[in-house]
């Protein structure tokens, strides 16, 4: 599930810059849920206002309990997220307008006193068209015990048990509130990510506080925060995700490169790769279900769009005072721009001739006259019909730059850190690429390739297929999690990725060419431990 | 995708460590080899359990406590690797020393930030012979020894069961009672599954309080084996 909206309206008056809002996000279905049946229980809503004012811009995620006894979590949990989204709209105006006692008395009072009756309200209407069934209390009494399905029975609200978080930004400050497990991150422009609300020592191991608690309001943690120049983004994301990542510090990082990806390729290419890049952290991590709200900044003064269609666009929605205030920062852009490619040029050519000039004073390894390689292996990929074969041209992209080739059984691939090298020989080690076919299909190019591990340590391995045209510029790309790979995998892996025809038929006609290549790549723990020299395809 | 947004990912770990008697009552009535075919009998069914959650990485050690306590397997070893040395009985019962060396483990680090509750089981034959109130304090005051998920087998009839019960410290969940080698198998069979299940929340906790009850109740009599 993939959403998304934005604010749009006239300019505040205030010190704060004419800043507008969007709202975005994506649930997945968790890696375990795949493999057990069981459907996604997270929930996501959004809304954003298009009124002058006060402009607001609103995201809720839930996640629904995965006990047997909350055997309508998922319903919970929309009801949820449903709830949030309207109480938040219908507070926004006051939030507004109201001073700083006023809301904060609003946030941990008022706001959860409403979530919780409204979904309570919701919950018991959807129990009298669909009251809780027989077979339902038998089979919580079969896994937790004639007790627990006596409690859901007196107190079927339970059935419906749910986390809910929730964020809204309006023109003059953001309202954060959340009960039970996941995290609220604040992203400002320049990557700074922090957790604005307290933690909530209750969530120790595997417990969490819920909607479906009597005296849930109560367990709410809510906090305003005043708005600022530098807010660039609100993160929401349910347990899934931060328990996806090897530590904390790991899991903030996301605070930061979502900014980064919004402001280089724009919201609309992140929103193209969210549920992607949520199902790949389920399958390397949790294997929960993974829901992640955004609400991001789409103005370009709090983060500067390049080559972003979705911001370009809005921009020229704008005032013709914005108008021409962009006009000249654009300019400006483009002066900054040219200036560095010639900084850049300058320094190359420096470092070139002041090498050049001390070539003497090479080290000796240097000149050997032993196989030197990079770090990143090459294979030779098999001539087959439909497959791919090598580029008649000898290494023509630099993948084991100007160095000998290593000479071997096709599927060479070397190991993780560095390769060993004794008396000319290359000592192969796994993981390997050991073939590479790809053909083409009606949706786009299907790459499947034979991976060889043997024992290697590697924990989260995707396998990633390229296409290039002609002059060595990337067409299109697609990456796929190689399931299976483990800390002590031993054997062939079979792993496919489909590179997708693109929208854009001139896209779509370059991947059609005869001269299109193909490389790809074996990526473990962020690492490439293997990859292809790029091949032309056949047929 | 160009790039995955964040860090490192990786799957939780979830750390598993027996606390096993081996003071010299244990070499009575053979329970000390009753107790290693248990831990042997066990291990397939965690390596099973392991490989089909695969999101988690089951990580056991174990500590043996006599007259003091000591690793009897030091290193998170993963489940698919573990091989059981058999230990052998002789000492006092310094159970306080074993919940020591478990906090020691359990501090982060070196164990990681992030991880499921760790699970701990305790099997015992007698009483404690040193200061098992302060062991247990130590193990509380670490975060991951208060979120450990705790399981207790009682062997024999000499047991206190008032330190079994603050040990797991939930009124509501029972020390198991084995007495005899049928018993004592299934319970450390059941407690170990069990604590993996609860860990990585493939059962909560009413399953798991449901499962403990049916577990206690259920009589693996002494048709084949006398009661110790």
């Amino acid at each position: 599930m993939n959403r998304r909206a934005e604010t749009t309206g006239s300019a505040p008056s205030g010190s704060l810059p004419d800043v507008r809002w969007g709202a975005s996000g994506a649930s997945v279905r968790g890696a375990s849920h795949v493999r057990d049946g069981s459907p996604n229980q997270d929930a996501i809503a959004s809304w954003t206002s298009n009124d002058a004012s006060p402009r607001a811009a609103i995201v809720s995620i839930a996640d629904g309990h995965g006990s047997p006894r909350h055997f309508r979590s998922a319903l919970g949990a929309r009801f949820a997220v449903d709830v949030s989204r309207d109480v938040l709209r219908e507070f926004a105006s006051a939030f507004d307008a109201a001073d700083a006692s006023t809301r904060a008395r609003m946030a941990s009072v008022d706001l959860s006193l409403r979530i919780v009756e409204e979904w309570t309200i919701r919950t018991r209407e959807h129990l009298q068209t669909h009251a809780l069934t027989e077979a339902e209390l038998r089979t919580v009494g079969e896994s937790e015990g004639a007790a627990a399905a006596e409690e859901v029975e007196a107190d079927p609200l339970l059935a419906y048990g749910a986390t809910v978080l929730a964020a809204l930004v309006t023109d003059r400050c953001m309202v954060l509130t959340q009960l039970g497990d996941g995290d609220i991150l604040a992203v400002d422009s320049d990557g700074t990510t922090t957790r604005p609300l307290p933690a909530d020592e209750r969530l120790s191991g595997n417990l969490t506080t819920s909607i479906c608690r009597a005296g849930a309001e109560s367990d709410f943690r809510s906090v305003v925060v005043p708005r600022r120049a530098t807010q660039a983004a609100v993160l929401l994301s349910t347990d899934g995700y931060a328990n996806s990542f090897k530590s904390d510090g790991d899991f903030l990082q996301v605070g930061h490169d979502f900014v980064t990806m919004i402001s280089k390729d724009g919201i609309a290419s992140v929103e193209a790769q969210l549920e992607a890049i949520l199902e790949d952290a389920s399958t390397i991590g949790s294997g929960d279900d993974i829901t992640l709200g955004i609400l991001q900044c789409v103005d370009k003064r709090v983060l500067p769009a390049r080559r972003s269609s979705f911001v370009a666009n809005q921009h020229r929605s704008d005032s013709s005072s914005n108008s021409a205030f962009d006009a000249r920062l654009a300019t400006a852009e483009q002066h900054v721009r040219r200036l560095r490619l010639i900084a850049i040029f300058a320094l190359a050519v420096a470092l070139a001739a002041v090498g050049w000039t001390w070539r003497d004073r090479w080290p000796a390894w240097f000149h050997a006259d032993v196989p030197q390689i990079s770090d990143t292996p090459r294979i030779d990929g098999s001539s087959k019909r439909g497959g791919v074969k090598p580029d008649r041209k000898d290494d023509p992209v630099g993948i084991i730059a100007g160095k000998p080739d290593v000479k071997g059984e096709p599927g060479s691939g070397l190991p993780i850190g560095k390769p060993q090298v004794d008396g000319g020989l290359v000592t192969a080690v796994p993981p390997q690429i050991e073939d590479v076919q790809a053909k083409r299909v009606a949706a786009g190019i299907s790459v499947s390739s034979m991976l060889d591990f043997n024992g290697s340590v590697v924990a989260a391995c995707r396998f990633e297929a390229t296409l290039w045209n002609a002059k060595d510029q990337k067409i299109e790309s697609a990456a796929a999690v190689v399931a299976g790979a483990s800390s002590s995998t031993t054997g062939k892996i079979r792993a496919e990725a489909t590179i997708a025809y693109p929208k854009d038929d001139a896209k779509a006609k370059a991947m059609k060419a005869k001269d299109l290549r193909l490389s790809t790549a074996l990526v473990c723990d962020d690492h490439a431990v293997a990859e292809t020299k790029r091949q032309r395809i056949e047929g | 995708m160009e790039k995955r947004p964040g860090g490192t990912m990786a799957r939780r770990e979830l750390h598993f460590i027996w606390l096993l008697d081996t003071s010299g009552s244990m070499n009575a009535d053979g329970k000390i080899q009753a107790l290693n075919v248990a831990i042997r009998e066990t291990i397939p069914q965690l390596q099973v359990l392991a490989r089909e959650n695969s999101n988690v990485d089951v990580l056991v050690r174990a500590i043996v406590f006599s007259t003091g306590a000591r690793w009897h397997i030091e290193a998170p070893t993963p489940v698919a690797n573990l091989r059981w040395t058999d230990v052998a009985a002789g000492g006092h019962t310094d159970m306080g020393e074993a919940m020591q060396l478990a906090a020691a483990a359990l501090k982060t680090p070196p164990m990681p930030e992030r991880a499921v509750s760790p699970v701990l089981v305790l099997v015992t034959d007698g009483h404690h012979t040193d200061d098992v109130d302060a062991g247990l304090a130590v193990l509380m005051s670490e975060r991951w020894g208060r979120d450990a998920v705790r399981h207790a087998v009682a062997l024999g009839r000499d047991v206190s069961n008032e330190t079994l019960q603050k040990f797991i410290g939930d009124d509501t969940l029972r020390p198991l009672q084995a007495n005899n080698l049928e018993a004592l198998v299934q319970h450390i069979r059941w407690a170990s599954r069990s604590g993996v299940q609860s860990a990585s929340q493939l059962v909560d906790p009413e399953q798991r309080r449901h499962e403990l009850e049916a577990q206690q109740a259920s009589q693996y009599s002494t048709h084949t084996a006398e009661e110790w």
